[in-house]
């Protein structure tokens, strides 16, 4: 009998060490997603501007390379477009178009650029592609974070989306006791300012759940279903990781792809 | 199913222990149900005291009832087989510095009630001493990936293991030196546990874990 309390005494302690030790924790996972969302916006600000700039030497190129980090990337290693050749394409942009890209240059109706200019050009491609290596990094970290704050939770959503819903909440706690209902309107809030301030944007349906992969591959009548099925089991999740239960992200996962399979069509 | 250990058995070259807790695994062992009794596979790439009984351990100190101090309990695949061994009359503590594992071993202490959670550094005793000493140890296990294994090691038996009892540690030649070679490392670390253990056996860990050695040990 002793040992029985004794026993319970020191699951009751470790608990609140554990419980003590992660408690705020999750500030900083929330505030790291909020940031990686504004280093998007900011990247593709400065791509834009760099390729718009670029685009007076080389016009032709942005036609061939749709992908903003590959761009950059040549413009920063390759730069001036006598200088493109098909290995260097390659190497900063891929497999593909390579030969018309390399042609295009030789043959390019855009104007000889003075080297000073260009290097301006460069180092604002530079800055870019830092400021897109700094998200992978934060993007990393969100992912470890997420997996030690609420792994059940963040399984089932994405570590992303699940640190933006849990940025909307507020606080693990607060999900934890959010009827489904909620969840699923997440961030829907600033979503419905947006479309109040401009009639072009149209009103939120689902909240920040929709980017979630199994309601964007849906059909496009079922997503209200299925985002009602991920918000419940996203709860149910949540409370899990919350009340310190065993891991269960398997089985909720295996729930959605089957109401998935079913809503597909 | 042969029993070679009190509570271990052995078929078809499989190692297995009593489910304490029928109907549930705690890793991604296999479960076999023989005459009604339900075994769980134990499984020996994945708990290097299966992988010391399969490479030839001679003795393993443990039968129901038996109080045990696992150091470094990480998320309890080897405690829980120990917990299978020991019974509901048993007792073992296990001890781990990292709150990450250790959630998860307290959920596995919630489902099995001879399991007890320390969240602790091995290398204090002192800080979880009054939890533990008012129990008599029969077996001291350890397996922590650090510098002073053998130091932590030596510092928990002179607190908590009584003279003639059994002390039990995986050594990693990795974690101590990563130029010396790993019988060179062994065999330095042995010479540390000399001070309080009389060292009975050291097995190899081949081919389950690279570079590790279990160091068998009686209680100076
Ligand atoms: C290799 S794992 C043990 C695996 C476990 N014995 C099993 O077979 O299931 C090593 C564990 O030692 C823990 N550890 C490392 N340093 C420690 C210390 N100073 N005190 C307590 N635990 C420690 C780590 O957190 C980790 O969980």
């Amino acid at each position: 009998m002793e040992i029985e309390k004794l026993r319970k005494k020191l699951i009751g302690k470790a608990k609140k060490q554990v419980q003590e030790k992660y408690a705020g924790r999750e500030s900083h996972v929330i505030r790291a997603a909020a940031v990686l969302q504004d280093l998007d916006a900011c990247f593709n600000l400065l791509a834009e501007h760099c390729i718009e700039w670029y685009s007076m030497h080389f016009p032709e190129l942005k036609g061939m390379v749709k992908d903003n980090q590959a761009f950059l990337k040549l413009v920063y290693f390759v730069g001036e477009r006598g200088k493109f050749s098909e290995k260097g394409v390659k190497e900063q942009a891929g497999e593909k178009n390579v030969k018309r890209i390399v042609a295009a240059a030789k043959k390019s109706m855009g104007s000889a650029i003075e080297e000073g200019m260009l290097k301006e050009v460069q180092l604002l491609a530079l800055n870019a592609l830092n400021l897109r290596e700094e998200r992978d990094f934060l993007l990393r970290f969100i992912e470890k974070e997420m997996e030690a704050v609420a792994g059940n939770f963040s399984k089932v959503a994405g570590a992303l989306l699940a640190a933006k819903l849990l940025g909307e909440a507020g606080s693990l706690r607060k999900l934890a006791l959010m009827p489904s209902s909620t969840i699923q309107l997440l961030g829907a809030e600033k979503a419905l300012f947006r479309h109040l301030r401009n009639k072009q944007v149209k009103p939120p349906k689902h909240g920040l759940i929709y980017m979630h992969p199994l309601v964007q591959k849906v059909a496009r009548g079922n997503r209200g279903k299925m985002a009602r099925a991920l918000a419940g089991k996203l709860g149910i999740a949540a409370k899990a990781d919350y009340f310190g239960k065993t891991d269960i992200a398997a089985k909720l996962q295996q729930d959605l792809e089957q109401r998935f399979n079913q809503l597909k069509e | 199913m042969k029993q070679i250990f009190s509570g271990v058995y052995s078929s078809n070259g499989k190692l297995f222990t009593r489910n304490l807790v029928p109907g549930r695994k705690v890793y991604s062992e296999q479960l076999v149900s023989k005459r009604s009794t339900e075994f769980r596979e134990w499984v020996p790439w994945r708990s290097k005291l299966a992988a010391a009984i399969k490479n030839g351990l001679r003795e393993l100190p443990l039968r129901k009832g038996a109080t045990v101090l696992y150091l470094g309990s990480s998320e309890g695949t080897t405690a829980s087989h120990i917990s299978d061994i020991i019974g509901g009359k048993g007792l073992l503590f296990g001890v781990d510095v990292s709150e990450r594992v250790m959630r998860k071993f307290i959920q596995l202490c919630e489902a099995r009630p001879n399991l007890v959670p320390v969240l602790a550094d091995a290398n204090k005793p002192e800080s979880y001493r009054e939890h533990i000493e008012g129990s008599s140890i029969d077996l001291l296990y350890q397996d922590i990936s650090q510098k002073n294994q053998a130091e932590i090691f030596n510092k928990n038996a002179a607190l908590f293991l009584p003279k003639e009892k059994t002390g039990l540690i995986a050594l990693k030649a990795k974690s101590i030196s990563q130029r010396e070679s790993p019988k060179k490392v062994f065999e330095k670390e042995i010479a540390v546990l000399e001070k309080e253990f009389r060292i009975k056996q050291v097995v190899l860990l081949q081919p389950f874990e690279k570079d590790h050695a279990m160091v068998l040990g009686e209680k100076r």
